[in-house]
């Protein structure tokens, strides 16, 4: 039953998981700062799973990339790119909508 | 080497060639960063590697994990291969026109036509054979894992001691599977090259011929054998060349199919009829000791591969062994 739950749960996140990432990268983060930020918002992300996402990501065109040189170490910034809010404000719009329909769903529906 | 180098050079191990240097650098940079902010300490640093996941399951999250006939891991191995045997037919090809322009006593409209046509048929076999092989490999490998399932059996201690980049490709395989490739064009689309070479001499003129000593009367079954055979020693020569298997993967797929090419070689030398019966009589009639020698010999030359071969595999099995405990 808790095994079943977890995966569940798992599934719910994962579906989200784009969606809470590029919400955050109005302004450029770097991979670390990135995690710091989801966790303030209580959205726990390991990174193992976030720094090859980014990669993924800005494959697809949705990220924009650009190597800075902090105390004397190489750091890649990310920053979402325009069709990348593009594609933001269109999941943002489903997921919003999908929520009020769950929502509906779900209510008084105790069980 | 620290363990952030050894970590970071097993997961690039996983990765293509294209991939290799940026992630280098960046999971470098990105570890650095989470270290800052920790205690800096050995403890916290193998707190975070183990947090990030094995090696291989980060590396599996760098590559797209949409299934594909041959994905991101194996495809540059994959196209090196290709243009092996490619290079390996063209080759054969060349050699096998050049002999049959020099030999053959007519040379005919369709002689010129069919090795075009047989390097073709070879070029599309080859192709054909090297994808399955790669296409059944990347099918055994590709996992469908959750994305935030870090392997909890993973731990910092299964790191190696220290990691070293490993050649894209080495000599050897190279040239095993070339050999194949060639191999395979001559047996299946110019036999007759393999033959004894003699001149006769014919009123002043010496003319070349060409003895075949592969028994084209039972070719049609022969020769399901031998490219089972080859096949197996493609298949061989592709896992060795794969070096992003797991070593003792690598080495115990491959050694099991030596072994069985090796099975599949006594078998084919004991039941089937590849060679024309008395082969010496064919090279110098009636003289007896150089049949008795040639018999000899083939036989000496036959258990001396055999004998190396198995010493090889054992050698490869014992080096599993040695890996394991």
């Amino acid at each position: 039953m808790k095994e079943l739950l977890e995966g569940l749960v798992l599934e719910l996140r994962r579906g989200v998981l784009i969606l809470g990432v590029l919400s955050q990268l109005n302004q450029k983060e770097y991979g670390y700062s990135l995690i710091q930020k989801l966790q303030d918002h209580q959205f726990e992300i390991e990174a193992g799973t976030l720094y090859p996402l980014l990669r993924r990501l800005e494959k697809q065109g949705l990220l924009e990339s650009s190597w800075e040189l902090i105390d004397n170490r190489q750091r890649r910034y990310y920053q979402i790119s325009e069709e990348g809010k593009q594609l933001y404000t269109a999941l943002k719009k489903e997921y919003q909508s999908l929520n009020t329909m769950m929502n509906q769903l779900m209510q008084g529906e105790e069980l | 080497m620290n363990l952030i180098q050894i970590y970071v050079n097993e997961v690039v191990k996983y990765l293509p060639r294209q991939l290799k240097a940026e992630v280098k650098i960046e999971l470098t940079s990105q570890i650095m960063d989470m270290i800052e902010e920790s205690e800096g300490d050995e403890k916290a640093i193998q707190s975070i590697l183990e947090k990030m996941g094995s090696p291989k399951d980060l590396a599996d999250r760098y590559l797209n994990k949409e299934k594909s006939l041959i994905g991101p891991r194996y495809y540059d191995t994959y196209t090196m291969i290709v243009r092996i045997v490619m290079f390996a037919l063209v080759l054969a090809f060349s050699v096998t026109f050049a002999m049959k322009l020099i030999f053959s006593q007519e040379i005919t409209g369709w002689t010129i036509l069919e090795f075009p046509l047989s390097l073709f048929n070879a070029a599309i076999m080859g192709f054909a054979y090297v994808t399955i092989i790669f296409a059944l490999i990347e099918r055994n490998q590709v996992k469908i894992e959750d994305e935030d399932v870090v392997s909890k059996s993973w731990s910092v201690k299964d790191l190696p001691k220290e990691s070293i980049e490993l050649p894209t490709h080495r000599i050897e395989n190279i040239f095993e599977i070339g050999f194949v490739s060639i191999l395979m064009f001559i047996i299946n689309f110019q036999p007759q090259i393999i033959g004894i070479y003699s001149a006769v001499v014919n009123q002043e003129e010496s003319v070349w011929t060409i003895t075949p000593i592969l028994n084209d009367a039972t070719r049609s079954v022969w020769i399901i054998w031998v490219n089972v055979w080859l096949i197996l020693m493609l298949i061989s020569g592709v896992i060795k060349s794969i070096y992003r298997l797991e070593a003792k993967h690598r080495i115990l797929l491959s050694t099991f199919f030596d072994f069985l090419a090796l099975v599949m070689f006594v078998f084919m030398i004991a039941t089937q009829n590849i060679f024309v019966d008395n082969v010496a009589g064919l090279i110098a009639p009636g003289n007896e000791s150089f049949e008795l020698l040639v018999n000899r010999g083939s036989f000496t030359f036959l258990v001396v591969i055999l004998t190396i071969s198995m010493f090889d595999i054992l050698r490869k099995l014992i080096k599993v062994l040695k890996q394991s405990t």
